[in-house]
């Protein structure tokens, strides 16, 4: 039985500038979450974008705090 | 290969073929943009919601720029294309014709409808008539995510449960007997008319293979019966379809059609004396 993780996403609206955290979606598997995050995000034109799920995250600081989108 | 910049380059045999295969594509995704739509609300997960709306807002969009080279280069008039069409007329994949009853059924037109679609778009790819050509590698970046959202969804159900592998089974089988039927024979006059001028890049046969070639994949992937067999390396139907009341026109072998009421309210006939006149 497939489960939901949660992904972040990242993107960047050109070269200049860094990949920064946009927000974070639901999803079942990669593929699923490439599209929402497309979808869900699309108010800007951006030339880079990308999702990570969660638990592949390692936090360096504060290992039980809560991550920065805080959810 | 000479390309052509406009329909008056193109011979009468060839703005007929052009102008039905177009019109059918139109059609096909006036319906998906619907019901699309329709799954605003009520999917199983919110960021689906999204999903169905963007991909509902693409289809519109694809049909405006199809809509507007009908009527700019086939003097096709804006409400002889929707507003006073008779229902039989429509060339729709008959799958589209009555609301999508599940979400299984959403999935399935998503992956086997939409999919053939994007298949087709892909044959117009740099084609030779120069208008189409225009504006079919946009359609495709945007047609990427349908894909990725149907794969997503069916491998999803494919894998969650005995019920939602059976409710997805029935449900890509409905669709791909209709999706089937719209792409129609192997051999089609019309087709060839454009193969033959470069305005299609492969025989229609090849847009069909390709077609389920994928799906055989996928379908094999997840162990689902959707009534394909492998032969030879290529996945065909089961059970060979029957052409021989196959119309050309509306892609349809039987007498089906829209369902009025789905067409009243996709029409704004409700809203009719709201509408504004046209320059």
């Amino acid at each position: 039985m497939p489960v939901q993780s949660i992904y972040e996403v990242f993107a960047r609206k050109n070269h200049e500038e860094q990949l920064q955290h946009v927000g974070s979606v639901n999803a079942p598997n990669d593929e699923l979450a490439k599209v929402y995050a497309w979808t869900a995000y699309d108010e800007e034109s951006w030339i880079e974008m990308c999702v990570v799920p969660r638990k592949q995250v390692i936090p360096v600081l504060n290992p039980d705090a809560k991550p920065i989108w805080g959810n | 290969m000479p390309t052509f910049k406009s329909a008056s380059e193109l011979s009468e045999t060839q703005r007929q073929a052009l102008r039905a295969l177009m019109l059918a594509l139109a059609d096909t995704k006036l319906f998906l943009g619907f019901h699309y739509g329709e799954w605003t609300f009520g999917t199983p997960a919110l960021e689906a919601c999204i999903a169905a709306c963007s991909m509902s807002q693409d289809e519109f969009g694809h049909l405006r720029l199809l809509h507007a080279c009908l009527a700019t280069q086939f003097s096709a008039q804006s409400q002889e294309l929707l507003e006073r069409r008779g229902l039989s007329t429509f060339a729709n994949v008959p799958s589209l014709d009555k609301p999508l009853q599940s979400w299984s059924d959403f999935v399935a037109v998503n992956l086997l409808t939409d999919g053939a679609m994007t298949a087709l778009l892909s044959a117009l790819q740099r084609s030779a008539f120069e208008p189409v050509a225009n504006f079919i590698d946009k359609m495709l970046e945007e047609e990427k995510h349908h894909v990725r959202n149907a794969q997503g969804w069916f491998r999803s159900l494919a894998t969650a449960n005995e019920q939602t592998q059976t409710a997805l089974a029935d449900s890509c089988r409905r669709v791909l007997a209709s999706t089937l039927e719209w792409l129609g024979p192997n051999e089609q006059e019309m087709a060839n008319t454009l193969t033959t001028a470069g305005i299609l890049n492969m025989p229609w046969s090849q847009v069909q293979q390709k077609f389920l070639d994928w799906v055989g994949a996928l379908a094999e992937e997840q162990r689902l019966d959707m009534g394909l067999e492998k032969q030879n390396s290529h996945w065909l139907p089961r059970h060979a379809m029957d052409f021989t009341t196959w119309n050309p026109i509306t892609r349809r072998s039987t007498a089906t059609q829209p369902d009025e009421k789905l067409l009243y309210h996709l029409r704004g006939s409700k809203n009719a004396i709201f509408k504004l006149g046209e320059a």
